[in-house]
């Protein structure tokens, strides 16, 4: 099935490029001119270059870096996942030194795969969560438990 | 029932939570959308995961404050067995006080990707991450670390 398929491709995303580091994979699942939808915190890189020299830099800062899907789901040319990032801090990230400190964080991320190669991503991380385990939780700290609700406002 | 039919039921079920209630706030519609016991695992703290209806009802109510004129958008939908995915864009007007952000009418937008599962035709569980860090840009409330 086509959906099986597809989904395939976006587990080699996860699994050998995200979490071995292997940049070179990408050229087998994701088209050359990839478009990302992303969000405030880790923004858009365009195309598969950009997201590999990406890639290869976050090995550099989190070099255990592991995704965790905890559900995959899919339908015509979209797949969905939902999955758990761990990782240890050890380099400069977001402009904060390594700590050496675990960091966790979910993720839901939908992409869509045209002849075996992922061509778009749509994705939201936890980005409050990334930014009080690094310690850059804004002045508005004390409230921000309840951000949540709004956050959720999807 | 086959399952494209019942993927397609538990599409228009999400469709209708979207546009009845979050948009347009038909709150005495959530028994009939929602079960009863439903969840919303929370991003990072079980504890504060949410159940039941009137969690639910008052989630929409928190939002629909901050947000009056809230229009959900899907962008992109996707289904498979009891689990539906969607793609959300959300816009509305500042209206009320958010995280001790006084009302200034900044059209924020943002988007939303979020998990869900149908049990007999009414919303069971929700995963739901949305841009918290975008929003908290716009309201001028945060900036860019790094």
């Amino acid at each position: 099935m086509m959906t099986e398929a597809n989904k395939s491709v976006v587990r080699r995303f996860y699994e050998e490029v995200m979490n071995q580091g292997r940049a070179e994979v990408l050229d087998e699942v994701m088209a050359e001119a990839f478009v990302d939808h992303g969000e405030a915190l880790f923004g858009s890189p365009q195309g598969r270059e950009t997201l590999r020299q990406g890639v290869i830099a976050v090995h550099g800062i989190l070099p255990d870096l592991n995704v965790q899907l905890e559900e995959i789901i899919a339908e015509g040319d979209l797949v969905g996942v939902r999955g758990v990032m761990r990782c240890t801090h050890v380099g400069v990230f977001l402009g904060v030194p390594g700590t050496g400190h675990e960091l966790t964080w979910r993720g839901n991320a939908m992409f869509r795969v045209i002849d075996g190669k992922i061509t778009e991503r749509w994705f939201n991380s936890d980005s409050i969560s990334i930014l009080r385990q690094l310690g850059l939780a804004p002045a508005t700290a004390s409230g921000i438990e309840e951000v949540p609700r709004l956050a959720t406002t999807n | 029932m086959s399952n494209s039919s019942l993927v397609e039921d538990n599409k228009a079920l999400v469709r209708r939570v979207i546009e009845q209630v979050w948009n347009n706030g038909e709150m005495e519609l959530l028994g009939e959308l929602v079960l009863s016991g439903f969840i919303r695992h929370h991003e990072r703290n079980r504890d504060a995961d949410m159940h039941g209806l009137d969690a639910f009802r008052a989630w929409v109510l928190a939002v629909r404050a901050v947000l009056p004129d809230l229009r959900l958008s899907i962008e992109h939908i996707l289904g498979e067995n009891d689990k539906v995915m969607l793609y959300l864009r959300g816009a509305g007007t500042h209206g009320g006080t958010f995280k001790g952000v006084a009302a200034m009418g900044a059209q924020i937008t943002f988007t939303t990707t979020a998990i869900v599962r149908v049990a007999g035709g009414r919303l069971a569980e929700a995963w739901v991450i949305a841009d918290t860090l975008g929003i908290l840009q716009q309201l001028g409330a945060v900036r860019r670390p790094g």
